[in-house]
């Protein structure tokens, strides 16, 4: 793999899971300039054999024989467990991981939620882009939504695009092919502009802790789109082909977001009149919003205005709402157990229970085909569970910030009495601290 | 003649010691100190009881040194308060003459002074004395008032201090679980100024600054008036905390420092001087500080004391009315070169003070520390004095100046 980072960006390593996110991946890398790790993890040896990418991991050859998951997220998640080490190793010392995967199949989506949890435990950021099914695929869409929930919980930031929505972009007649194509394009564009928002040289820098936070909490909710305009009036161009865009709602998602993250990447001849005048546009266009702003250079632009935005409604957690009952009720968590007695526990209520049960070790399962299933769950207790699961994940960060105690200057043998205050100034601190007296 | 006498006892519950003063007074309203009992003070913090147990302990020890030094019995008593819930304002009121002749009479003097103290207090605040400075009628000031006077509308200028019920109440509730009646309380500042200024020094115009362990009280009286009067919560007690954190001391060897080494001035002598602190009884190597930290800490401490009061006393009246000058009392009075920093500062002739016009043990009456105690004891006297039946010839001046 060729590894070559620019000095100052933060490694980055790209994972397709599954053969439509090793298409998107491929294509990306065509068109980037720089190279960075990539793999193309998958469960058939097939697929992996004519994948466009160089690094290869195969997973779970010892649950499925090379056959592949053969459409059962079951599989593809098992499959996922059963290679943990080679995971691992190929997110090690990555800061940031992309998690690409098409939805709905078994290896997307029992192997992609799988391998966010483990970059992510491995201490990157990772963002997880996906594609949904199509409509008329009924339990493909199950699956996907399934897995998105399973995403959220496991990756920092999900997003999503779904190839329903750009199927009813196009006539009837079209060809299938168009629209993967269609959307496979529209993503490899996206990447390119996150790659560049996160790497290439800024004027206004943004890193990933600006998306994470504007993700955070509302993942899919988002709605992005990335539009690339040349010309003398280009910035005002930019501005109209965003308010039409389809995926904004031509417009709406706009109008109505809460934040709104813009990428602007240009070439040498990228004017900051042209920033401003984007930005003051998109401002009328959301009075809403709050902007986070990031600009970028790359030669390779020159003529050209490159802009993504993400656009972010206010947070109301897709958690909150409940799941949509997929057409069959997967039972299984994506951390099975060791324990064999979790393998025929009846359902229990008490779901914290079952939760700190499953605790093990990943180098238990590693390499063994007894992975045991885990417990059947009902609908609310799956939710539940991956609401403390996505709790649990957390990196140790504090939900609320404590109050400092600003009162440093020492009481001594007041502390713990009555204020003593005088028109602003507490005369138990001692008057020399309090003029600044220094005494060396 | 000890039937006769009412004896006098003023208690003074303070952050440092608790003492009472004891003594009687002659049909002349001459006031003779029999003695002081004192206790140091344990449940007190910035003037407010913070431990009642301990107070109790330490005022039953008090006044049960009293009782041995002196032979009597206390069963009553007058009590000191203070604390920073204390504060004082001067109001006015107005009363039309309405007899036909405007012929001023009493009733409308009264009248007026009801007025003046029909005021808005803080929620909770109880005025402790109502101190009437000047009447005028028509505008024009009366000195003595004397039936016959002609005019439209009387003015009656009051002082008033006033302070928060149930802090005032705390300690009275203390003493009544001694069995043992608290007369009346008595701001501990306007009592100070009792027993410490002569009638020539009130009608010169003084400023009684009396720093004790946790609180500084000041009363600004000229005549029969009290032109400004407060409560700063700043005292010995902070001098020696500031020595504790500035020096990284223990309180109790920044107390001894204070005490032996301290002074209100920095001079050129000691730059550069170095003082052991504390006994060196453990064997230890003894620690050294340097004296110019030392008294640099005390000097902005003791300077910014000054300056609040001086603060204070400017809004409304002149400092240079006071021409009997400023008098430091407290314990803190003792710290050597405090004088010389408050005169520098008021620009008023300044001198530590000691009781006036009482006789006593001149040794316990030179001290400035127990000036209050014994004013409080003086206060009562002039009270009941004010009140007793036998002394018509008192009661013009009781109406015109003194404390209601």
């Amino acid at each position: 793999m060729n590894t070559t980072e620019s000095p100052h960006s933060a490694p980055i390593h790209c994972i397709a899971v599954g053969t439509a996110g090793a298409r998107i991946l491929a294509e990306f890398n065509q068109i980037s300039t720089t190279q960075f790790p990539t793999a193309h993890a998958d469960t058939d040896p097939d697929s992996l054999r004519n994948s466009p990418l160089t690094r290869h991991i195969l997973l779970g050859f010892s649950i499925n024989h090379g056959l592949g998951a053969g459409g059962d997220p079951d599989i593809g998640r098992l499959s996922a467990e059963s290679d943990l080490p080679a995971l691992r190793d190929f997110v090690a010392g990555a800061r940031i991981v992309f998690v690409l995967a098409g939805l709905g199949g078994g290896t997307g989506s029992g192997a992609a939620p799988v391998v966010a949890r483990i970059a992510r435990e491995s201490g990157a950021l990772v963002l997880a882009i996906a594609t949904t099914p199509l409509a008329f695929e009924r339990r493909r869409l199950a699956f996907a939504a399934e897995a998105i929930e399973q995403l959220k919980a496991a990756a920092d930031a999900v997003l999503t695009v779904s190839n329903e929505r750009v199927r009813r972009m196009h006539y009837d007649k079209t060809h299938p092919h168009e629209i993967y194509k269609f959307t496979n394009s529209f993503l490899v564009h996206t990447l390119q502009g996150l790659w560049r928002l996160l790497n290439a040289p800024g004027l206004i820098q943004l890193d990933f802790s600006h998306v994470q936070r504007l993700l955070r909490g509302r993942h899919c909710e988002s709605a992005f789109a990335t539009v690339q305009a040349s010309g003398n009036d280009r910035a005002h161009l930019a501005v109209n082909l965003l308010l039409n865009h389809p995926f904004l709602d031509t417009g709406t998602a706009l109008a109505t977001a809460g934040q709104v993250l813009i990428s602007i990447a240009g070439g040498d001849d990228l004017q900051i009149g042209e920033v401003e005048q984007l930005i003051k546009e998109l401002e009328t266009a959301c009075p809403e919003a709050d902007f986070i702003v990031g600009a970028s250079t790359d030669p390779s632009l020159t003529g050209h205005l490159h802009v993504t935005t993400i656009a972010a409604h206010s947070p109301q957690s897709s958690l909150n709402t409940p799941l949509q009952p997929p057409t069959k009720i997967d039972s299984r968590l994506d951390t099975p157990s060791s324990d064999p007695k979790s393998t025929d526990r009846t359902p229990s209520t008490d779901t914290g229970e079952i939760f700190n049960s499953t605790e093990a070790t990943a180098s238990t399962f590693s390499n063994s085909r007894l992975v045991p299933t885990a417990p059947e769950l009902s609908v609310e207790q799956r939710h539940r569970v991956l609401i403390s699961q996505k709790k649990r994940i957390t990196r140790g960060k504090p939900d609320s910030q404590m109050i400092m105690n600003l009162d440093i200057a020492p009481l001594g043998r007041f502390d713990n009495t009555e204020k003593n205050r005088h028109k602003g100034i507490d005369l138990d601190v001692p008057t020399y601290l309090r003029h600044g007296l220094v005494l060396n | 003649m000890f039937s006769e006498a009412p004896l006098l006892v003023g208690l003074e519950i303070g952050t440092s010691k608790i003492c009472a003063a004891v003594g009687e007074e002659n049909e002349r309203g001459e006031f003779t100190l029999l003695g002081i009992g004192q206790s140091k003070s344990r449940g007190v913090r910035k003037g407010e009881i913070v431990d009642s147990q301990r107070a109790q302990e330490d005022i039953r020890a008090a006044l049960g040194d009293a009782e041995e030094k002196t032979g009597v019995m206390i069963k009553n008593l007058f009590l000191g308060v203070t604390g920073r819930h204390i504060a004082c304002f001067n109001s006015v009121g107005m009363h039309p003459v309405a007899s036909n002749d405007r012929l001023v009479t009493e009733q409308d003097i009264a009248d007026a002074a009801s007025n003046a103290k029909a005021i808005t207090l803080p929620p909770e605040h109880t005025i402790l004395h109502t101190i009437r400075q000047k009447v005028c009628i028509d505008g024009t000031e009366v000195s003595n008032f004397t039936s016959g006077l002609l005019g439209h509308k009387v003015e009656a200028h009051l002082h008033v201090i006033h302070g928060n019920a149930f802090r005032i109440q705390n300690p009275t509730n203390l003493i009544g679980a001694l069995s043992i009646r608290v007369n009346q309380p008595v701001f501990n500042g306007l009592a100070t100024a009792q027993a410490i200024l002569t009638p020539e020094d009130k009608e010169k115009g003084a400023l009684v600054i009396d720093i004790g362990g946790g609180t500084t009280e000041f009363v600004f009286q000229q005549g029969q008036a009290i032109r400004q009067a407060g409560v700063f919560a700043v005292g010995g007690d902070h001098i020696s905390n500031d020595i504790a954190i500035g020096l990284k001391l223990s309180l109790a060897n920044a107390e001894l420092l204070k005490i032996n080494h301290g002074s209100a001035l920095v001079d050129a002598a000691i730059l550069g001087r170095q003082v052991q602190v504390g006994e060196n009884d453990s064997g230890l190597t003894p620690r050294h500080v340097s004296l110019e930290h030392l008294r640099r800490i005390m000097a902005v401490r003791i300077q910014e004391l000054f300056e609040l009061i001086l603060e204070r006393c400017s809004e409304g009246c002149f400092l240079d009315e006071a021409k009997a000058g400023v008098f430091l009392c407290g314990g803190s009075a003792l710290i050597p070169g405090i004088a010389v920093l408050a005169q520098h500062l008021f620009q008023v002739p300044t001198k530590i003070a000691s009781c006036n016009n009482i006789t006593g043990n001149a040794a316990t009456l030179a001290h400035p520390e127990f000036a209050t105690a014994i004013g409080i004891a003086r206060y009562g006297g002039m009270r009941l004095r004010g009140k007793s039946p036998r002394s018509p010839s008192l009661r013009l001046s009781d109406f015109l100046g003194f404390f209601r």
